[in-house]
């Protein structure tokens, strides 16, 4: 997974973002894609080959792996963290959107500097916050959405060492053994810590903005 | 290495607002344990559960063994390692660039600021605005001549936080360290864990090359933490020297004697908020806002003087009190809070016309001077 290519395109939002938003963009690159790319998929990579059922029976290991893991943790976390990205990448449309407004009313002849124009800091103001106040809405729901599919589909976040299993073509119940479940179960609560982290980050911008709006409203009116 | 790239990005930056020790400690980061780990260890544990034989043909007994054995991986065990090592120098950066920042903005308020005093023809409540801003500037550790970030106030109290986080992780994790697995792994491990039938024998796999990297990694984690804690007496017992200094120096001087407390050139240097403010705490009666509206006329005199002499004058660090006191010293030089009139002024003509402003009005991020 090439997340280069995401951190370029996040990095143009970082400029638009507010403190707590350049937080949280750290803390996603840095706690989680890092930590996914570097240490987790090691963790999960022999997740199927080292998945061992007590039978000689041919096709019971596999049919019981894939009842136990209809998707892989890292997979589901690769598309937690695309999903919780791409909000961001509203507000990078918008402000590419306003700069191209900008370039189009500089060729019909009014005067604006094309370098000043390039890395100029758009202010959240205006449209660009109800943009960038539903981008951080929904982040919070993707976050939320995930943190619940993980507690559903694996029935809480410690990963068994044994589970036992009687799908078809197995003869009867059968014992197997997870690969490495405590340094599985770490990860996964460190991955979940994270995410709280990352949703109380969300949650904080969200009030930090709408009180700030509303303060700007009051002092407007008095 | 790639991956470690998100990671390198940031460092580097903390690398630039950094003391040497800290840049030392940061290239001791990334050569002796990121790229290490990377390359060479990576290697050396990728086969560790696949190589990982126990003498039994029961199913499942390799797989529990292997987890209690190795509840996780050194190599996992290492990164997370490094990276909760390196977080706290992040935070510090997150500060450092905020004080960029807020400095900006307060070059552009002050500009503002200046050209509305131009058109009303000057008044003191401009000066004391710039002088509550120059108090926020030194005791954010900005320093206008060098465009060089000082570290001073809140900045130094945040460097050195991070360095005592950074050191009680690394202690945290070397401690851990050694619960765990203790320091050398043994060849063999002796199992007793369902469906294990009854104490197994498993056998490691490549536990010398292992034993090898272990010790290597513990070594750089003793390194680090020694740099660690050299930066942090270094820079402790230069904080307790000011300290020392400052309070001997400052107790005979209550009088409004800028002249007389000005050759103090080691004040350039303070790490804690300007002794001024400690002075107007400590003498609360009518000392802060005292009316010399009869000692005006001579002070602008001064102040005159003064900046016929800074223009031939400019290089000459501590060449004369008024320098010292004004430009370097201005907050205690608005000393016991008294005719804060003088010394604001001074400082802006001395800003204006400074070697630092006509080169570049932008932040220069060097070494750190503490």
């Amino acid at each position: 997974m090439d997340w280069g290519a995401l951190h370029t395109i996040l990095g143009g939002v970082n400029k638009h973002s507010t403190s707590i938003g350049k937080i949280w963009l750290t803390v996603l690159f840095i706690f989680r894609i890092m930590i996914l790319v570097v240490a987790a998929e090691r963790v999960w990579g022999d997740e199927q080959d080292d998945f061992v059922c007590n039978t000689l029976q041919p096709g019971c290991r596999n049919v019981c792996y894939d009842h136990f893991f209809p998707i892989s943790h890292i997979r589901l976390w690769a598309l937690q963290l695309i999903f919780v990205s791409t909000p961001a990448l509203l507000v990078a449309m918008h402000v590419a959107y306003r700069r191209h407004e900008k370039k189009r009313r500089f060729r019909n002849g009014e005067k604006i500097d094309i370098e000043e124009l390039k890395n100029e800091k758009f202010h959240i103001r205006g449209p660009l916050w109800w943009t960038y106040t539903s981008s951080i809405f929904f982040r919070i729901i993707f976050e939320a959405v995930f943190m619940y599919v993980f507690y559903y589909m694996y029935d809480g976040y410690q990963m068994p060492r044994l589970v036992k299993c009687d799908a078809w073509p197995c003869p009867n119940t059968v014992d197997c053994f997870v690969s490495r479940p405590t340094e599985k179960t770490t990860f996964t609560v460190f991955m979940l810590a994270v995410s709280g982290i990352c949703m109380v980050l969300n949650l904080a911008e969200l009030c930090y903005l709408v009180i700030k709006i509303c303060m700007k409203e009051s002092r407007k009116t008095t | 290495m790639g991956e470690w790239s998100f990671l390198g990005d940031f460092l580097e930056k903390v690398h630039k607002h950094s003391t040497v020790v800290g840049k030392v400690w940061l290239t001791v980061l990334f050569i002796f344990r990121m790229l290490v780990l990377g390359t060479a260890a990576e290697s050396s544990w990728g086969d560790e559960q696949s190589d990982f034989m126990c003498d039994t043909q029961q199913p499942g007994c390799e797989n529990v063994c292997y987890d209690k054995a190795f509840p996780i991986s050194h190599v996992r065990f290492w990164v997370l390692q490094i990276i909760f090592v390196s977080t706290p120098s992040l935070v510090y950066m997150g500060h450092a660039m905020h004080t960029v920042r807020m400095e900006e903005k307060r070059k552009m308020k002050e500009a503002e600021l200046e050209a509305r005093e131009k058109k009303n023809g000057g008044d003191t409540y401009y000066q004391q605005k710039c002088s509550v801003a120059e108090k926020e500037a030194k005791l954010s550790g900005w320093d206008e001549a060098g465009g060089q970030i000082i570290l001073r106030g809140s900045l130094l109290n945040t460097y050195v936080y991070s360095i005592l986080i950074r050191t009680a992780m690394e202690v945290a994790f070397i401690v851990g360290q050694y619960v765990l697995y203790g320091i050398f792994l043994e060849t063999l491990y002796i199992c007793q864990r369902a469906p294990c039938p009854h104490p197994v024998n498993c056998y490691v796999s490549r536990p010398t090359e292992k034993n090898v990297f272990i010790v290597f990694m513990l070594a750089v984690a003793v390194l680090s933490l020694f740099l660690s804690l050299a930066e942090l007496y270094h820079l402790g017992w230069k904080k307790a020297k000011e300290r020392c200094s400052r309070s001997y120096k400052a107790s005979p001087s209550t009088a409004p004697g800028r002249l007389e407390s000005a050759p103090q050139a080691e004040r350039a240097q303070m790490y804690t908020p300007p002794p001024d403010f400690n002075q107007c705490l400590s003498s609360p009666n009518g000392k802060f806002i005292s009316p010399f509206s009869n000692k005006m006329a001579s002070q602008q005199n001064t102040a005159n003087f003064a900046t016929e002499r800074v223009h031939g004058q400019e290089d000459a660090a501590g060449e004369g009190p008024f320098i010292k006191s004004s430009y370097v010293e201005s907050p205690e030089a608005a000393s016991e809070c008294a005719a804060p009139a003088f010394p604001e002024n001074y400082f802006n003509e001395k800003r204006r016309f400074s070697k630092a402003s006509r080169a570049s009005s932008k932040a220069r991020s060097d070494d750190l001077s503490v």
